[in-house]
Order: C-alpha cells, then structure tokens, then sequence
C-alpha cells in the first residue's frame, strides 16, 4: 500500500502541469460536442479519449507506477482502449451527438473525477499524496459519462472493459484504502445500466428473446448486486 | 409415385433440412436419422454422406428407381439445441402424420424463423456462468467478481468481432487474450488469480463440436468427426496462444 501512494505521489507532483492542462482540454471538448456536434468537434473527443487512455497506459503505469507490481498488465489494457479509440478517431465511428434524455445525468458522470482530489483533501490526504482526475479511475468514469452523453448507439465490448474497472475499483477501496472510488464504481455501474438498457430499448422490434425488459431487469439485479458488494466490502474495510 | 419435378422438390427440402440440422451442431446419425425419416414419410428413399462444409444427398423412388443426386453447402449457423430439438420432433410428426410436403415445409420455415436469443442476454449469462466456474474451482469472492467482468469484457469482444466477419481463429486468440488479461487484475489482489485467468477463458471451450466429434467417431462417421474434432482442437491452441500473451506479461507471478 506505501509504494501505492508513493507512486501517487511521484506522478502528481512531475505531472500537474500536464493533468491540469488535459483536464482543461477535456472540458473543452465536452463543451464543444455539446454546443455543436461537427465532425471536427467528435474526432477531437475521439482523439483526446485516445491521448488520455495512451497517456494512462505509458506515463502512469509504464513509467510512474513501475515500482509496482503487475502494473505491465494494467497499462496493456489501457493501451487497448487508446487503440479503439484511435481506431474510432481515424475509421469514423458511430456518430457522437449529445443524448437528449440524459443531459441531466451525463454531466453529472463526466464531472464525478473532479470531485477525487476533493475526497482526498477531505480525509485528510495533502497534494500531491492526492487521488487526481487524470488517473485511471477518472479516466474510466469519464469515459463512460462521454459515452453516456454523446453516443446513442456505444461499443458494448469498450462499455465492459469501463465495468470491469468498476469491479476492480471496489476491490483497490480495500486493497488500497481508496474510499476515492466509491463514487466511481456507483458513477459507472449507474451509467453502464442506462447505458445497457437504452442499448435494448432501441432495438426493441428486433426478433429477439427473451424481451428487452426481461434482459433490463436482469442487468439492473446485476447491477444492484454489485453495488451490494461494494457495500459488503466498506463494510469489511 | 412420384413426377420428376416432385421428387426434385422433395430433394431441395431434404437438403436444406439436413444442411440446416449440420450447420446448427447436430451429430452426424441424428442428421441421416431424421432425413431418412423424412424420406420415408413421403415414400422416397433418402441416403446422406456428410462432410465438414458439404453434404452430398440422394433420394430415389422405389416405385419409378428414379434417382436424383444433389450436393448441398453447410451453412455456418449459431448451436441451438431448440432448433436441433424442433426440428428433430418435426421430422417425427411428418412420419407419424404422413404430413403432406407443402406443410413440412411450412412448420419447417416457422421453425427457422423463430426468434433467436439475444446476445445481450447470452452476454450476461455466459458471463454469470463463466463467474460460477471460478467459485467451482474455488476461487474466492474477489476471483468470481474478476472472472465476471473479464467475461463481459472477452465475450463482448468476441461477439463484435464476429459480426465484423472477422476469421474466427483470430477471434478466440483475441478474446481469449483479453479475458485473461482482465483476470490478471486478480493479482493486484492477492485473490485465486490463477484460478480466475484459468476460468475466465472457458466460455470460449468449444464443447459441441468436441461432443459432437467423439459421437461421429464412435457411431462410424470417422471423416466428419474427426475435422469436428480437428477443427475445434485449432480452436483450444488459439484459446492457449491468447492465454499464453496474458501469462507472459505476468509471468513473474504466474510461472
């Protein structure tokens, strides 16, 4: 757990600079997909997914967290992620437009990883000993939130790799001390489903069984399982 | 007795019958079983040899001996044991019943447009199933939830690239690769790690054509069984490469 936050602490305090500019860059991109949502403004999004996932893969794990172990792992999966996104950027993939029925909650989603360095300071913890918005997790919860917000019709296989980060996010709160990812896992468990069951209500005339609300009502026990877990595990912490 | 255009009829049927009942992981007996049955509901003899993508059919009229000889392409569909079991008790029904052709074909064509499974609940349930086979082998709650989400992730994967039509070789080394590589995440927490990369890749076990191979085999369709059995070995290696690009970037933990 000590070289957990020491690696924390080694990538905050060499990469503020960089994390405060993406950050910004982020915000940018988001406000310009909402405003309007050209082709140039959803290859920037793409790009950008790209750049943080690549970014997440080399210079947090790669270089930053190298002291840790299986960390090669972990920066293979985000590696893969930069890639779909690349791909999506250069391939033009399923338009990304803002989601009228969600522009209450996706907002909400895309901000969540703003608020980790504020749970930090408020347990305690001092900068650069802080959980950030440029790590993993964040870039997780953002990622779905995007998805949430600007593409009606999402990859389900890039959507699971964000859930599997979920079910890792609940395990790292005991492993880690991280009650940072609290509001991660419920931010991403709750937007998979809307995620998943706006996915089945779309194609809800296709000739398919068992019926789209069957499938919603399994995934939402699923979902309330996890979220059960997570409770489980606060509570063992 | 028969015309030569009937009995033509009665041909195409059959074969897309028994290309249908091939395509869809039935074993080799079952296939000339129902044909056969078939056939003698509509007073033809019917006599199949079954290879891995073609099937070469005659059916001939005892009455007239005019005989008609077709070779038929195995189309690839998806297993289901419902459309098997369907369509074996239609081939029953048209013995029994000496149904006439026009209405085989009838039940025939309301069987095969029957709605199929979606893939969002084949995802879910492969991925629970795959999550109970961790806990079987005695992974511990940590391991379940991993092999769990790395399912999700792999069999997501896999039903993509499908769809893209990419070759399915590829396909499993791919979704074997990153279903193993999310259950590596078991590491970071000290978990049944090698139970969950171990379990995270077996909804990709190709299981019927396994079972399928041996019954051919032991029934005396030695050809087919064994390209079934051939064919879903190069399926296991491509499961074993995609495990073994997982393993050997955590290989210090693991070997």
């Amino acid at each position: 757990m000590e070289t957990f936050w020491q690696t924390i602490s080694e990538y905050n305090s060499h990469t503020w600079h960089i994390q405060a500019v993406a950050t910004l860059l982020a915000a940018a991109a988001v406000a310009a997909l909402y405003r309007r949502p050209t082709a140039a403004a959803q290859r920037c999004m793409r790009l950008l997914l790209a750049a943080l996932s690549f970014w997440t893969a080399t210079a947090y794990y790669f270089i930053y967290c190298s002291p840790r172990e299986y960390n090669t792992a972990l920066g293979v999966f985000w590696l893969i992620v930069g890639g779909i996104w690349l791909y999506g950027a250069l391939k033009k993939g399923p338009e990304l437009a803002p989601v009228r029925r969600h522009r209450t909650i996706a907002p909400i989603i895309m901000a969540v990883p703003l608020t980790y360095p504020l749970i930090s300071l408020a347990r305690g913890m001092a900068f650069p000993q802080t959980v950030t918005p440029i790590m993993p997790c964040g870039l997780a919860v953002f990622t779905v939130g995007v998805i949430l917000a600007f593409s009606p019709r999402p990859s389900i296989f890039i959507l699971m790799m964000m859930f599997h980060w979920a079910i890792i996010g609940i395990f790292k709160i005991r492993r880690f001390a991280m009650p940072e990812d609290i509001v991660a896992v419920i931010a991403i468990v709750t937007a998979v489903f809307i995620i998943f069951r706006d996915y089945l209500t779309i194609r809800r005339d296709a000739p398919l069984k068992p019926r789209p609300k069957h499938i919603s009502r399994l995934a939402c026990v699923i979902c309330a399982l996890i979220l059960a877990l997570l409770i489980y595990v606060l509570a063992s912490c | 007795m028969k015309t030569e255009e009937q009995l033509q009829e009665t041909l195409d049927f059959i074969g897309e019958y028994a290309g249908t009942l091939l395509g869809s992981g039935v074993h080799t007996s079952r296939v000339v079983r129902n044909t056969k049955r078939i056939g003698r509901s509509q007073n033809i003899t019917v006599h199949i040899t079954t290879f891995q993508r073609t099937a070469i059919l005659t059916v001939s009229d005892p009455d007239t001996h005019r005989t008609l000889t077709e070779v038929i392409d195995i189309p690839q569909r998806p297993i289901s044991f419902e459309l098997n079991s369907n369509l074996s008790a239609l081939s029953w029904r048209a013995a029994d019943r000496h149904m006439p052709l026009s209405d085989i074909r009838e039940e025939y064509s309301r069987l095969v447009a029957k709605p199929k499974i979606n893939p969002l609940f084949v995802l879910l349930m492969a991925s629970l199933a795959n999550a109970s086979f961790c806990r079987l082998f005695g992974g511990d709650l940590c391991a379940v939830c991993i092999v769990f989400s790395a399912t999700l992730v792999g069999f997501s994967l896999k039903q993509e690239l499908q769809k893209k039509g990419l070759n399915h070789y590829i396909v499993f080394i791919l979704s074997a690769f990153m279903a193993s590589l999310c259950a590596s995440s078991a590491l970071i927490f000290n978990a049944d790690a090698d139970i969950a990369i171990a379990t995270s890749v077996l909804f990709l076990i190709p299981g019927v054509p396994l079972i399928n191979g041996v019954i051919d085999i032991v029934e005396g369709h030695i050809l087919l069984g064994l390209s079934r059995i051939i064919n879903a070995l190069l399926l296991v290696i491509c499961i074993a490469i995609g495990l073994s690009v997982t393993l050997l970037l955590v290989k210090n933990s693991l070997l």
